[in-house]
């Protein structure tokens, strides 16, 4: 009883303090973007059925991006998921879509690599998730599609080989979106699939319940419509993946509608745990119960559905650590119509909606977002929120609902308490961008510290958007090299403390929306120059301790 | 929303008794005189029956004309005079409905016809017939008021039965008809905002508030949609308005509430939620609404019972029932926390399933 009690007074503690975040800096440095997509060569348009009308889901959810050094130069470059159309996807294999991979000249441009790298995809594809499988060093490509899901091994020579039969990953559901970790933490990666629809592309949903919207006809679902369940794959170390999914307690017997997933060890108890965020059903939150099984804990953590007990559409997730309290809070992104949610992690296994009180659930509700990260965009310490947006149903501009098919994307600044700032109008021509987006993701493709963003768009070439850093701010990124851990350290908690600002990032293959971000982990130190101590807990256990480090560097960290 | 007074009598509304003075009165005395001695002509007889107001004899009489002479539009005139003089509702719409068949150049009997069926409720009936009326006399206003009346009534019936679909372009065409029409435009506000196309709905709000700002219940609609679009601002001023001119309409208690709660001033949310439940007991949104006010200002036991209300005022809602057993579980209660959970998950895979048919496939066709 005292414990319960002890609860509940540490929620209303937090809820009458307002949930303060971190030392404020006042007045917050407002980072500036700039779109550079198409100076920097990102021509590649991610087709998904007719652009004027999406007669079927399938045409109008779309993509993602990942972000990989392929080619191990230290500078990141960036994959395309492909799209498609129902025609090209009925008649088989094509060559039509084939995705698009670009090598970063290091100078703002990119070379569409594509065909050089082998990187094709003969599927409609949807997610890209960026990861070693095989712990040889060099990055490889899981792409999730309609149709069977691939698996290409990096050579290391600039090209890549299809090695999905041998692997045995090639699910061939209509994949949404793929994470991984080291869930049984034997050195290498397993792999996570979030299933969303069991397709026929020769029988359709043409009308009926659950095909309207707003009064005007659209595609059909999801709700209605068949789920299909989810995969996991557990590594078995030799080039090979075993189907755990049943044994594991992830193939989700239910079919609920996945459209992104995340990693992330919420209960700091060392290893990883797994978010499934499903598409108005109820989202999963898998604790890992450390014996090769999970358990999903959702509805009682207070993750499952909003606050007020409705299932939202759960399109992109972050699970990263807002607060700087060292444990890793939730982020997802939903539907027009709703907010996205917010939830604070509170230790003991709950989470915390603050969707209301930070300020995002008193948005005007006419966005429908996707992609979105955690990052500290303005170098000052605290991480922001960015979130992708676009409608799925082109409808609506023939309508005159003020809810367009286009929207712009949105940023929010963490200046340390709530509510969140939204600087989407200030944050510079990159933010006043109208397309119809989907995924999103987070990197640092010029080396020079500020985070900056790569945007799928629909039906679109992606937006590259640069940010200019904030003067003053400083920084440091740390690439994580493994032994005894998997090799790029995914899954590990990074903490750098300055004066008496602690921050933590765990490292991720996978997240956003069906998307893959830079997998070094990036902190803005605000007027810091030295980091007083830097560690790094490693999947396996061990630790490293750095002191003294300086800011403004790519520093390598090995295990 | 009051109900109107019901279709007709219309100013223009065909008069029968008058006319029928009219037409008596026209008729000369040595006309009389001979018709007098061609009293076996029914039509004769009866129309001198009438004049000395014999209706028994009349009626048979002119029933007899009609029968001999069904191409004669007097004898259905004079019918429909001596209904109307004895108040015979029913007898009145028949011999009109007969004689609208028979002459159908003839307006007057559209009038009556329409008419009566609005009184009698046959709405579908009467925007027949007005719309058939209008479509010959385009410019005569009295009968695109009527069919105007007719669209707005039979708009209405469907909107109460929640038949937001067929409702609509009845009212939009009672909308069009009559540009002015306050109930009209506010009635298609809330089909409009029931089908979720709330920017249209807005408008017709806006246009009724143009024409009458104290029009009762237009500023709650309009607040009601601004706050279901996330306008919270607009959503507070609009029910606040409306709360000033019509303090005793609980529902916008709710509405200002919930905007309130979503802005994160739960105490104003309260005070309004309170007011709300007090007055709208049984109203499940409301009670949940205020369990939600309360457990964020940590008063959890006063939650709880609003939830259980909720609960057992919606059984088949998932929500209430998923953040009851969050509560619940939150305090200790895990076992009943579970047993709502699984309540709450069963109902929700109700909600999302669909009957056989109930969605249609088909092969996409080539483009």
């Amino acid at each position: 009883m005292a414990g319960k009690i002890a609860l509940f007074l540490s929620l209303g503690v937090a809820l009458a303090s307002r949930l303060p975040l971190a030392t404020p800096d006042s007045p917050p440095a407002v980072p500036i973007f700039l779109d550079s997509g198409k100076r920097a060569g990102l021509n590649y348009v991610m087709r998904s059925g007719d652009p004027q009308e999406k007669r079927f889901l399938v045409e109008s959810v779309g993509g993602g991006l990942a972000v990989l050094d392929y080619n191990n130069d230290g500078w990141m470059d960036l994959y395309i998921v492909n799209g498609g159309t129902i025609e090209t996807a009925r008649a088989g294999p094509s060559s039509r879509f084939p995705g698009a991979l670009y090598r970063n000249n290091r100078d703002g441009t990119f070379t569409d690599v594509t065909q050089a790298a082998r990187v094709s995809n003969a599927y409609w594809g949807k997610g890209a998730l960026a990861f070693d499988f095989n712990n040889d060093g060099l990055t490889d490509l899981y792409l999730c599609n309609l149709g069977p899901n691939i698996l290409l091994r990096n050579n290391g020579d600039g090209t890549f080989s299809d090695v999905t039969k041998q692997a045995g990953v090639g699910d061939p559901r209509w994949s949404a979106a793929a994470a991984a970790a080291d869930y049984d933490k034997d050195g290498d990666m397993d792999l996570f699939v979030a299933n969303y629809l069991d397709v026929d592309l020769n029988r359709l949903p043409v009308s009926g319940k659950f095909c309207s919207y707003r009064g005007i006809p659209v595609a059909c679902g999801p709700r209605g419509l068949k789920g299909a369940g989810d995969s996991f794959y557990r590594n078995n170390g030799d080039g090979t993946f075993e189907d755990v999914s049943k044994a594991a307690g992830l193939d989700d017997p239910l079919g609920l509608y996945g459209l992104a997933c995340a990693w992330g060890d919420f209960d700091n108890d060392g290893d990883p745990d797994l978010y499934v965020a499903n598409d108005t059903t109820p989202s999963l939150l898998y604790r890992n119960n450390n014996d090769g099984t999970f358990t999903d804990v959702a509805l009682q953590a207070g993750a499952a559905v909003s606050e007020d007990g409705r299932e939202q559409a759960g399109m992109g997730v972050e699970f990263e650590d807002l607060n700087n309290d060292g444990r890793l809070d939730l982020f997802v992104t939903n539907f027009s119509d709703d907010s996205n949610t917010l939830r604070l992690n509170r230790g003991r296994s709950l989470f915390e909606d603050v969707t209301v009180v930070s300020g995002i659930g008193g948005e005007p509700l006419r966005d429908l977002a996707w992609g979105t990260g955690f990052c500290d965009f303005n170098n000052d310490g605290l991480k922001d929120i960015y979130v992708a947006n676009g409608h799925i149903y082109p409808e609506m501009d023939r309508y005159g609902l003020k809810i367009s098919y286009k929207q712009l994307n949105k940023l929010y600044l963490n200046a340390g308490r709530f509510p969140l700032l939204n600087i989407s109008r200030q944050a510079g021509p990159g933010l006043q961008i109208m397309k119809s987006s989907r995924g999103a993701v987070f990197a640092d493709f010029n080396n020079d510290g500020n985070v900056d963003i790569a945007v799928a768009e629909l039906d679109d070439t992606p937006s590259l958007l640069m940010n200019q850093g904030v003067t003053g701010h400083h920084w440091i990124e740390v690439d994580l090299v493994a032994a005894k851990s998997n090799r790029r350290g995914v899954g590990a908690r990074v903490s750098v403390k300055c004066g008496e600002l602690t921050q933590t990032r765990e490292t991720k293959a996978g997240g956003s929306f069906a998307s893959s971000n830079d997998p070094r982990a990036h902190f803005g130190l605000g007027k810091a120059t030295i980091i007083d101590e830097l560690t790094v807990q490693w999947p396996s256990g061990k630790a490293t301790e750095l002191r003294g480090v300086k800011s403004d560097q790519i520093l390598t960290v090995k295990e | 929303m009051g109900a109107r007074t019901q279709l007709g009598p219309n100013p223009i509304t065909w008069n029968w008794v008058t006319r029928l003075c009219r037409i008596l009165c026209l008729l000369p005395v040595p006309m009389l005189a001979f018709s007098q001695g061609l009293a076996a002509d029914p039509c004769q007889q009866g129309s001198q029956a009438l004049q000395q107001k014999n209706f028994v004899l009349a009626e048979t009489a002119l029933k007899r004309c009609l029968a001999a002479r069904p191409a004669e539009l007097r004898p259905y005139l004079e019918l429909c005079g001596l209904y109307q003089t004895q108040g015979r509702e029913g007898d009145l719409a028949g011999i009109a409905s007969e004689g609208l068949k028979r002459f159908p150049g003839e307006q007057r009997f559209y009038m009556t016809v329409g008419n009566h069926a609005g009184r009698a409720g046959q709405y579908e009936r009467a925007v027949q017939v007005f719309a058939e009326a209008h479509r010959r006399w385009p410019l005569q206003k009295g009968l695109q008021e009527s069919l105007a009346d007719a669209h707005l009534y039979l708009g209405l019936r469907f909107l109460d039965k929640a038949q937001n679909v067929e409702a609509e372009p009845h009212l939009q065409e009672a909308v069009r008809l009559a540009e002015r029409d306050i109930d009209a435009r506010l009635n298609l506000g809330r089909a409009l905002h029931n089908l979720n196309r709330s920017v249209e709905a807005i408008a017709q709000f806006d246009r009724v508030i143009a024409i009458a700002p104290k029009t009762p219940l237009v500023w709650f609609h309009r607040g009601m949609v601004r706050q279901a679009l996330g306008e919270l601002e607009g959503a507070v001023a609009d029910v606040s308005e409306e709360i000033r001119l019509n303090p005793g309409y609980p529902p916008s208690y709710l509405v200002r509430g919930r905007a309130y709660f979503t802005q994160a001033r739960f105490t104003e949310a309260l005070a309004d939620l309170d007011l709300a439940v007090k007055k709208m007991p049984e109203n499940g949104k409301a009670v949940f609404a205020r369990g939600r006010c309360l457990q964020q200002l940590q008063r959890l036991s006063e939650a709880e019972e609003d939830y259980r209300k909720a609960v057992s005022l919606e059984p088949d809602n998932p929500e209430p029932m998923n953040t009851l057993a969050r509560l619940l579980l939150l305090g200790g209660k895990r076992e009943e926390s579970e047993s709502l959970f699984q309540e709450a998950r069963r109902k929700s895979i109700e909600g999302r399933t669909v009957k056989a048919g109930e969605i249609q496939f088909a092969s996409p066709s080539q483009r």
